[in-house]
């Protein structure tokens, strides 16, 4: 298993947000994290990925435990990070946001193949490389958030949100490239998502979360019929 | 990406271009041997204010972070020295050395807690951190001399030479931060904080220490800041803590810096340039109504070139003075 969440517990202040959390993504799997508003998906990335303490619980990567790890040291064990609303470098050109990702890495010759790998992926990007982050459509942005997260070479990528602001089309593009480059580097994928459908015919695994706790997990399409989905999502 | 350089001259043939410096060299070093006492000064005045607007550039202009109440290295800069040489008959240049280490050893203890504050609880937390230390000093009667201000050596130099010492120093010392602000602004730390100013948390999960970061860019702009206070003190040979510790100094650091445009290596100089000068010349003629033109400027650039002056010399006539090349495809960091 690449990437272990154990009893994971999160609060802000007082106010106790996830209880209990226990997940796993393995090399080369797509697990989608599902559930409503509020339920706590976002707060669970931030945790991994070392924006929020938890309160108690334990996260690794190969086996080497992350929990007191900043952020960048995280980055340097293999965990990217695509936040919600993606957060590109407004000010900052396409290129300039990509290497972002490579920020840590030294070896120039990797990043510069690397870079033409992004370019090959994202050939709309790759058309406006040298324009400025902020120019670019919703799509096109999330696809250079994609690409900024896989330039430090992760074992793992957390992608909040991916279809926020874009239709359906778009997001759908987005989820065959992520298994495409997925499956060709080799890394897992931990992705929230609002379409619950999308996210689980295209994911391996799926955890549905509901008020801060894991509810159900399983393989994607056992998880579509279920009704621990309705329950998550309307409370009914 | 098309990027634009700012480069004096640039326009110019090279050879032309380096008889250009060469002449700005002559001059800058002519000046303090024919001009009036008073000109020397008000140049020394300039040098000085170039360094600090440059120091506030690197923690805001680059890493987005105000800090309004930088001058505090300034008052530290100054008094390390003062204490120095008149207490323990340390050689100046020692002094001021030791002056910028502490100034920015001082911020870097301070950085990692107050640089955790954004925006205008970090710009509270400066002034608060101003007029604490203000007060310390104040109040340590036997090491600084308390409210009554610390006197320094009066250097043995006749008035002519003293005036071209302190102007060499700090020409020398701007030169210096205005080099280093160059080499900043291509480099991988540079490229980092820059990123902290667009979206400090992704520069986070891109793994850029951001705190380690911030707090040595605060470093760096406090040791510079630090480095002018230090000159200051043997230039004036006698200072107290409102005056090196005044915020009104803060605020008009802050004025060349948003009058020149923050976040880039010239925008200072101009800046400083515009308000030294400008307001030396309008106190000459005009003195009631200085303020009110500064102030009636600050607008207009506000208002109508809200990246600062730096951005006027992208026009296409003026350009040819100070031109941007159009450079293509700048390499913003090695790997």
């Amino acid at each position: 298993m690449t990437l272990v969440v154990k009893d994971l517990n999160v609060a802000y202040g007082d106010t106790q947000v996830l209880w209990d959390i226990n997940i796993s993504v393995a090399k080369g799997e797509v697990i989608a994290l599902v559930g409503s508003n509020g339920a706590g998906k976002t707060t669970l990335l931030r945790t991994i990925s070392g924006l929020n303490r938890p309160k108690s619980g334990q996260i690794s990567i190969n086996g080497q435990d992350l929990t007191q790890a900043t952020p960048a040291q995280r980055v340097r064990l293999g965990v990217a990070h695509v936040p919600e609303g993606r957060q590109l470098f407004a000010g900052l050109g396409v290129r300039e946001n990509i290497l972002i990702g490579a920020y840590l890495r030294t070896a120039g010759q990797e990043v510069r193949r690397d870079l033409d790998f992004m370019f090959e992926t994202f050939p709309e990007v790759a058309a406006r490389r040298n324009q400025q982050a902020g120019t670019l459509s919703g799509g096109e942005q999330q696809m250079v958030a994609l690409a900024r997260g896989l330039m430090s070479r992760p074992q793992v990528l957390l992608i909040d949100e991916l279809s926020l602001g874009l239709a359906p089309v778009v997001v759908e593009k987005l989820f065959n490239l992520i298994r495409n480059v997925q499956k060709e580097l080799g890394i897992g994928v931990l992705v929230v998502e609002q379409d619950v459908e999308m996210a689980f015919e295209m994911a391996d695994r799926g955890y549905i979360l509901d008020t801060g706790m894991i509810v159900k997990e399983g393989r994607g399409e056992e998880l579509l019929g279920d009704d621990a989905i309705r329950k998550a999502y309307l409370g009914i | 990406m098309m990027a634009t350089r700012l480069t004096f001259l640039g326009k110019i043939s090279r050879p032309l271009r380096l008889i250009a410096y060469a002449a700005l060299a002559i001059l800058l070093g002519l000046i303090p041997f024919t001009a009036d006492g008073y000109w020397v000064r008000v140049c020394t005045n300039f040098f000085m204010f170039v360094i600090m607007v440059e120091g506030v550039n690197i923690i805001s202009g680059y890493t987005g972070y105000a800090a309004l109440g930088n001058v505090v290295f300034f008052g530290i800069g100054a008094y390390v020295t003062a204490i120095l040489m008149s207490t323990f008959g340390l050689d100046f240049f020692i002094a001021l050395i030791l002056a910028g280490i502490v100034a920015g050893a001082f911020a870097f203890g301070l950085g990692m807690p107050i640089l955790r504050t954004k925006g205008h609880y970090f710009v509270m937390a400066t002034i608060g951190l101003n007029e604490l230390v203000k007060q310390v000093v104040s109040n340590l009667d036997s090491l600084t001399g308390g409210g009554k201000g610390i006197s320094l050596p009066i250097p043995s130099m006749p008035p002519r030479i003293n005036y071209a010492f302190f102007y060499f120093v700090m020409l020398a010392i701007a030169i210096i931060c205005v080099f280093v602000v160059y080499r900043l602004s291509k480099s991988k730390f540079g490229y980092g904080i820059r990123c902290i100013k667009a979206n400090e948390q992704a520069a986070g999960v891109m793994g850029i220490n951001t705190t380690m970061y911030k707090a040595l860019a605060w470093t760096l702009s406090a040791f510079f800041t630090g480095l002018a206070g230090g000159v200051y003190a043997y230039w004036q040979t006698f200072i107290e803590p409102p005056v090196v510790f005044d915020v009104v100094f803060a605020i008009k650091m802050f004025l060349m810096l948003l009058l020149g445009g923050q976040g880039t290596v010239l925008g200072p100089v101009i800046g400083t340039f515009v308000v030294e000068f400008l307001g030396e010349l309008i106190w000459g003629h005009a003195a009631d109504l200085q303020l009110g033109i500064l102030g009636t400027l600050v607008i207009v650039v506000v208002l109508f070139v809200p990246q600062g002056l730096v951005e006027v010399t992208r026009n296409k006539t003026i350009g040819r003075i100070f031109s941007t090349r159009r450079v293509k495809e700048p390499q913003p960091v090695e790997f």
